[in-house]
């Protein structure tokens, strides 16, 4: 084969090659049409049967589960996300929705200047006997907050939230609120699943205490086992000879002296725990 | 030397049968009558004045420390010092020992002092492994320490204030009563160990010994142990014994006179060791000089010297347990383990709280430490013990009043140069986190780890103090007697 012959060859391998690729373009970009038209003529992807939607208004949407009557609610008073990241987030809450409302609140105001008091209030006011989670973004003091009751309160305990506060608090701090609420969502749906969620700072900080702990605590345990242990006047007495008579006993009365002081208006002490629910928070 | 009647071997005393043993031909006697035999002419001396009643005995004296220990056997050498852990064949020479009034003899055996020892070594889980080899252990040396045992008699009235508290509106009534009455109590062998170069805090230790088991001393007790010297003088804790009877007579007219029940008693504010109170008569009468038995083990280890005490009465032990610094980091590394698994467990600390309790712990070690120093600095002072006190004396004014004595160097207790920045940074690190949590409220996470992780070090650098300390502590420094033989390069 002579040196033109071999450049023919590769003009065809190239020809060959062309068309393909030129065919397998076009396939692909068929499939994408056709995806995004199935796309839009089917059902919002949240939307499955069970869940209607309630009441939508610029910040507010509320969808029922048919079934259970459990809600979901976001309440965006603070205006964080666009309507369609607030589409996006329901699908994330609806998974954590199996044993109870889920609520997505953010506030620019918070009368209480304490996240937790105002979850507790508003949790209370939206659903004040049914399990449910919610997650506060307070624009206010600067805090995201977790707040969970009922059957939710088991799983949900502080110390998990703490850990998803931790996980996502730089979103928040960030800007990224949309990205913020959705990974609370899906790490909240992971717990709800039994699964393991990721707490790295959580091992270090445990194993850097316990060994400052370890190292603290045998410390007393080799001065509590070296400490000499000095008698009881008890026993210094049983070891020495000794006798003891007490005759005529006589109180005299002297005087009498008065102090003023007044009685303590006596405030009652701390209620006990209302029982089932928790709470878990960061600032951002 | 006690003579065998029989053999003429050396007779040694046995705490097991409590009789004078030859270990040669077998034959045992009753110590007591031992010594009037052997002793007859000696007993018709003492009995005409107190100055003569004495006793012939060897004193060994350590080239090293100058540390003195009597024995009643003339055909033996010391070949180590207890005092001081040197292994020297002591100074010995013949005198004349005071004879002291009383004595409770060795009713535990070496093996039985072992045993007490292992006993409490084995709790030790830190104690370097050559505290517990045959060879420290087999040091035991039965030493009579000597005390003083004080007889305290009470009698006369008595003139205590009680009172009675009463609430009326917003008033409190309080009845002021005198109560009174006769006592008549006495308290006998308030005991008191008489040497300086046995630490009051070993002595307290050991206590109590029963001294209802005490006997008229006899020579013959002595054979097969040594004494130590009485160097400390009566008088020392003459009020400290008169003070103790005092209050627990103000406890029992407390607890045993139902007509007082309802009141409570004002006590009179005092340390213990400033005499009785004034209530009532509480005094010393006499002061009876007694030896006590101790098994003393003493381990030399560079410059530092333990001491392992056991009493010869009732097994009681009192020990210096250093520590090994590897084991302790070993066991260190599995209790952190398993404090790690029930961390993990049931706790998850926001990244505030790891700050402030790694902030606490460290300020902990930095407390610990400077407690340490405090009782190192009283413990080489002999601060805390009236013994030594009373031997090394007061330094006087020329008022004749007690003057401050200058700050005695004490380089056991002294912080070096990074121990003093360790502390310096840790006082700083504390002051930033605080103002971290309570002030600049910081939102991210990573400072307070980073300040974790200083805190962390700053802790493990100070840690490494307090396990210096604590085996300075555990420890003691070589003795120097004042007395013949003491040799200060020792």
């Amino acid at each position: 084969m002579t040196g033109r012959e071999v450049m023919t060859v590769r003009k065809v391998d190239f020809i060959k090659n062309h068309i393909f690729v030129k065919a397998m373009s076009f396939i692909m970009a068929a499939g994408m049409v056709m995806l995004l038209m199935g796309g839009l003529t089917a059902v919002p992807v949240w939307a499955d049967d069970s869940y209607t939607v309630e009441q939508e208004e610029d910040d507010y949407v509320l969808c029922k589960n048919r079934d259970s009557g459990y809600e979901i609610l976001i309440d965006d008073s603070a205006d964080l996300f666009t309507e369609s990241e607030e589409n996006d987030l329901i699908p994330y809450m609806i998974n954590c929705s199996d044993g109870g409302f889920v609520m997505l609140v953010t506030i620019a105001d918070n009368k209480y200047n304490d996240a937790y008091d105002f979850c507790h209030s508003y949790y209370r006011s939206m659903i004040p006997e049914e399990s449910g989670i919610m997650f506060l973004i307070d624009m206010d003091t600067r805090e995201l907050r977790f707040y969970s009751e009922g059957s939710y309160h088991r799983q949900l305990t502080a110390d998990v939230m703490n850990i998803i506060s931790d996980n996502i608090y730089k979103m928040a701090h960030n800007g990224d609120y949309h990205a913020c609420a959705r990974e609370a969502f899906v790490e909240v749906a992971d717990v709800l699943e039994g699964k393991k969620i990721a707490a790295p700072m959580k091992f270090v900080s445990n194993a850097c205490l316990a060994i400052l702990l370890a190292l603290i605590i045998n410390y007393f345990i080799a001065r509590g086992v070296s400490k000499a242990v000095k008698p009881s006047n008890n026993e210094i007495l049983k070891s020495i000879y000794s006798t003891f008579e007490f005759r005529n006993p006589k109180v005299t009365f002297l005087n009498q002296t008065k102090t003023y002081s007044p009685r303590s208006s006596g405030s009652g002490g701390g209620g006990g725990g209302g029982g089932g629910h928790s709470s878990g928070g960061h600032s951002f | 030397m006690i003579v065998c009647p029989s053999c003429g071997a050396n007779l040694k005393f046995d705490p097991q049968k409590q009789r004078m043993l030859c270990e040669f031909c077998g034959s045992d006697f009753d110590p007591k009558e031992f010594d009037v035999k052997a002793d007859a002419q000696e007993q018709q001396i003492t009995e005409q004045t107190e100055e003569l009643d004495t006793y012939d005995v060897t004193v060994f004296t350590c080239p090293q420390c100058g540390g003195e220990l009597m024995s009643v056997d003339n055909n033996t050498a010391a070949a180590f010092c207890s005092f001081c852990g040197a292994s020297t064949i002591l100074n010995s020479r013949i005198s004349k020992g005071k004879r002291p009034e009383f004595i409770i003899p060795f009713s535990k055996t070496k093996e039985d002092c072992k045993e007490a020892y292992l006993k409490i070594v084995r709790r030790a889980l830190f104690i370097p492994r050559e505290y517990k080899s045959k060879e420290c252990i087999d040091g035991f040396r039965g030493i009579y320490m000597p005390y003083w045992s004080y007889d305290v008699k009470q009698s006369g009235p008595v003139g205590l204030k009680g009172k009675t508290e009463s609430r009326s509106g917003d008033y409190i009534i309080t009845k002021h009563y005198r109560l009174s009455g006769e006592i008549d109590a006495t308290y006998e062998g308030l005991s008191y160990d008489a040497s300086s170069s046995f630490s009051d805090s070993i002595s307290e230790a050991l206590a109590p010994y029963d001294v209802k088991q005490r006997v008229p001393f006899e020579p013959s007790f002595m054979s097969g142990f040594y004494a130590d010297i009485a160097d400390v003088d009566k008088s020392i804790y003459s009020k400290e014994a008169s003070g103790f009877a005092y209050d627990r007579s103000v406890e029992r007219i407390k607890s045993e006179t139902p007509e007082f029940r309802k009141y409570t008693i004002e006590d009179e504010s005092r340390p213990a060791d400033k005499g009785p109170g004034t209530a009532f008569s509480s005094r010393t009468m006499k002061g009876h000089s007694s030896m006590f038995p101790v098994w003393f083990m003493s381990y030399r280890n560079g410059d530092r010297i333990t001491y392992a005490t056991v009493n010869g009465q009732t097994g009681k032990v009192a020990a210096d347990l250093p520590i090994d610094i590897k084991k302790y980091l070993l066991f260190s590394g599995v209790l952190a383990l398993i404090i790690f698994a029930i961390l993990n467990t049931f706790l998850v600390l926001t990244p505030k709280a790891v700050l402030i309790a790694a902030s606490i712990l460290t300020i902990a070690v930095f407390v610990i430490n400077a407690v340490q120093r405090s009782t190192i600095k009283k413990a080489v002072t002999g601060e805390d013990d009236k013994g030594i006190q009373s031997v090394k004396g007061t330094p006087q004014n020329a008022a004749g009043g007690k003057k401050k004595a200058p700050e005695p160097d004490i380089p056991e207790a002294k912080m070096n140069s990074l121990e003093k920045i360790t502390l310096f940074c840790g006082i700083g690190s504390v002051a930033i986190a605080a103002l971290m949590i309570f002030f600049l409220h910081v939102v991210h996470d990573m400072p307070y780890y980073v300040m974790c992780i200083l805190d962390a070090i700053l802790f493990a650098l100070s840690f490494r103090f307090t396990l210096k300390n604590y085996n300075i502590m555990a420890t003691r420094r070589l003795p120097q007697f004042d007395r013949k033989g003491g040799d200060d390069r020792a």
